[in-house]
């Protein structure tokens, strides 16, 4: 589920940095605030490795022939509370993201969102720590990893689709992405929740007091304060408006064109940035007049031409440069 | 189990090469993290279809990889990572915009081809400027940035244990898994009713390592603070590399270059 760069506008990835940041930030104060103690960091530090290698092992789902792994939000929340879940799983994907390339630097920000907020604070918060605090016996701790998982998971896909959809880059009308992101998710979710229960029974029936000390430890939980928590969702609300609407008033063509796109209205118009902003500079230049390149109705597309053969001469100049630079380096 | 072993060898190769010995390696690392965020911001505040004005941005990673000395098989083979997400992003495109842009010879060009190129090739630019970043910047300079620029210690110490404790843990699973494969032959992979007993145990165990490492900071007088070396200061050269990098990218993100050098063929 890691979003990578290329599908977001700059509005919509500056938006969702500014929530998670924001959120992360409020998760700081909180634990700092109730004290944590200092065992605890490299705790955090260990489990952040761990849910990094859980990552990496993969296991054969019955049935299916396919395999999975666990994404981690609800198993570290059960181990540690939200708060520290929140902040590991912020830490693991600037690892993953800088390291790994999974998922970018600037949807850094939509990715804390969709799989850690959405987990860690939201399903946590409203799904598995109310079934859990009716005891922590084996049929909680599945229903209520199975669920919260499931759940959890249902939030972030709906997250990716709508910050793709406001980004407006990819052309997959909402419905459509929509249709294909929440059952993949579903089917991911419960097997997520099953695994997660599984890690959590056993943890339970080997180190009893893991579990119950984070389930019953009402000092952070209750003091978590739900207006807190959505205050950034809502900002980030008047934020993405704002921004998209700076970001459509800069490109019109780019906007307008994807919403008719995912609409499935107007035509797409040729006159796009690109003919606009350079049209000047080749207006009078013609390439290959004999081997015309033409438009689907017959009208001269010079620009066309210039694009195709100028991006081949800066890829071939840029290739040049990187080839002198190794030469000259030697 | 490659992946273990993958991401153990990648954490490796890239500290190696971070602590290289370049002109980019030589970079203050401020000016290199905040040129990288200004570069990917830039490349992807392109309009989807402008493939030409995109192919610029190539100059960027085709001149500073071989001037840092960071091959390009490496940082291709973490491309691989990021290419599932745009490809599903983008398939949709090539699939729905059927209007032709334009028809070169023989060739019909779409506009959803043209918006599924655009879209690699932000994935391609914007994945190799955050590689080139890691590949020339020591780990802790990169974290010292981020905590100059407000990131509280909480948050540091934890990017730095997580990073630290990954190839132990790593590690740590990767002999778990050994065993489990010599106790059940002729299974590629972990049953899913063996899961739970198999990620609790490597639970318990991490665990076991926080409380160790634990002690051990402790002994070594930790305060629950992370003291980082202090950086020097940017010099002539980091300033000007700075004022160079951001015209050049300002200038290339509203002056199409392919197009003004297709234009002087005639």
């Amino acid at each position: 589920m890691h979003m990578a760069d290329a599908l977001l506008s700059p509005a919509v990835g500056g938006a969702m940095t500014v929530v998670s940041v924001a959120t992360v930030a409020y998760a700081v104060k909180k634990i700092s605030k109730d004290s944590l103690d200092e065992k605890k960091i490299p705790m955090m530090g260990v489990m952040g490795a761990f849910v990094f290698a859980a990552q990496m092992i993969n296991f054969t789902i019955p049935g299916t022939g396919s395999s999975g792994h666990i994404g981690g939000g609800i198993l570290l929340a059960a181990l540690l509370g939200p708060f520290p879940a929140l902040i590991v799983l912020a830490s693991v994907l600037l690892v993953q993201c800088l390291f790994f390339a999974d998922g970018g630097l600037l949807a850094y920000g939509c990715n804390v969102f969709n799989m850690g907020i959405c987990a860690c604070l939201l399903s946590y918060k409203f799904v598995y720590q109310p079934i859990v605090k009716k005891g922590l016996t084996r049929r909680n701790i599945l229903v209520a990893s199975l669920a919260s998982s499931a759940i959890g998971l249902q939030i972030g896909a709906f997250g990716v689709v709508v910050e793709t959809f406001l980004s407006g880059v990819a052309e997959l009308p909402f419905e459509s992405f929509l249709i294909l992101m929440q059952p993949i998710h579903l089917a991911i979710g419960i097997v997520e929740g099953i695994v997660t229960a599984s890690v959590l029974n056993f943890i339970q029936s080997a180190r009893p007091d893991l579990l119950s000390s984070v389930a019953f430890e009402t000092k952070l939980a209750s003091s978590l304060s739900m207006k807190k928590v959505i205050a950034p969702l809502l900002i980030f609300t008047a934020l993405t408006g704002g921004g998209l609407s700076i970001f459509a008033s800069a490109y019109p063509d780019g906007l307008e064109w994807s919403i008719e796109g995912v609409t499935g209205g107007a035509e797409i118009e040729r006159d796009g940035a690109i003919y606009k902003t350079m049209g000047g500079v080749v207006e009078r230049t013609a390439f290959m007049p004999d081997y015309a390149f033409k438009d689907s109705e017959g009208a001269p597309l010079e620009t066309s031409a210039a694009g195709i053969v100028g991006s081949v001469i800066t890829l071939a100049i840029a290739g040049g440069a990187g080839l002198a630079v190794k030469r000259l380096k030697k | 189990m490659s992946a273990l072993r993958g991401g153990i060898n990648g954490i490796d190769s890239l500290e190696r090469l971070a602590m290289g010995d370049s002109p980019i390696h030589r970079l203050h690392p401020a000016v290199k993290l905040a040129t990288t965020i200004a570069y990917v911001l830039v490349v992807l505040s392109f309009p989807s279809q402008n493939v030409s004005g995109l192919m610029s941005f190539i100059f960027y990673p085709a001149i500073v990889m071989p001037l840092a000395d960071v091959s390009y098989r490496l940082l291709l083979a973490r491309l691989a990572a990021a290419l599932p997400f745009s490809i599903f992003g983008g398939v949709g495109n090539l699939i729905l915009l059927r209007d032709t842009a334009f028809v070169a010879g023989p060739f019909s060009v779409t506009v959803g081809m043209l918006s599924f190129v655009s879209i690699m090739q932000k994935t391609l630019l914007s994945v190799l400027a955050v590689l080139i970043l890691v590949a020339t910047t020591p780990f802790a300079d990169i974290t010292r940035q981020l905590t100059r620029l407000g990131m509280p210690n909480i948050i540091c110490l934890q990017f730095v244990m997580t990073y630290r404790y990954l190839s132990a843990l790593i590690s740590e699973a990767y002999s778990m898994f050994t065993a489990y494969k010599l106790r059940s032959p002729n299974t590629r992979m972990i049953k899913m009713k063996d899961m739970g007993s198999f990620l609790g145990q490597l639970v318990l165990r991490s665990f076991d390592r926080g409380e160790n490492i634990y002690q051990a900071m402790k002994c070594r007088g930790f305060l629950g603070i992370y003291h980082g070396q202090a950086t020097a200061a940017p010099i002539f050269l980091d300033v000007a590399y700075s004022i160079i990098f951001l015209s050049v990218l300002f200038t290339l993100r509203f002056f199409n270059l392919s197009l003004f050098l297709g234009g002087l063929v005639k």
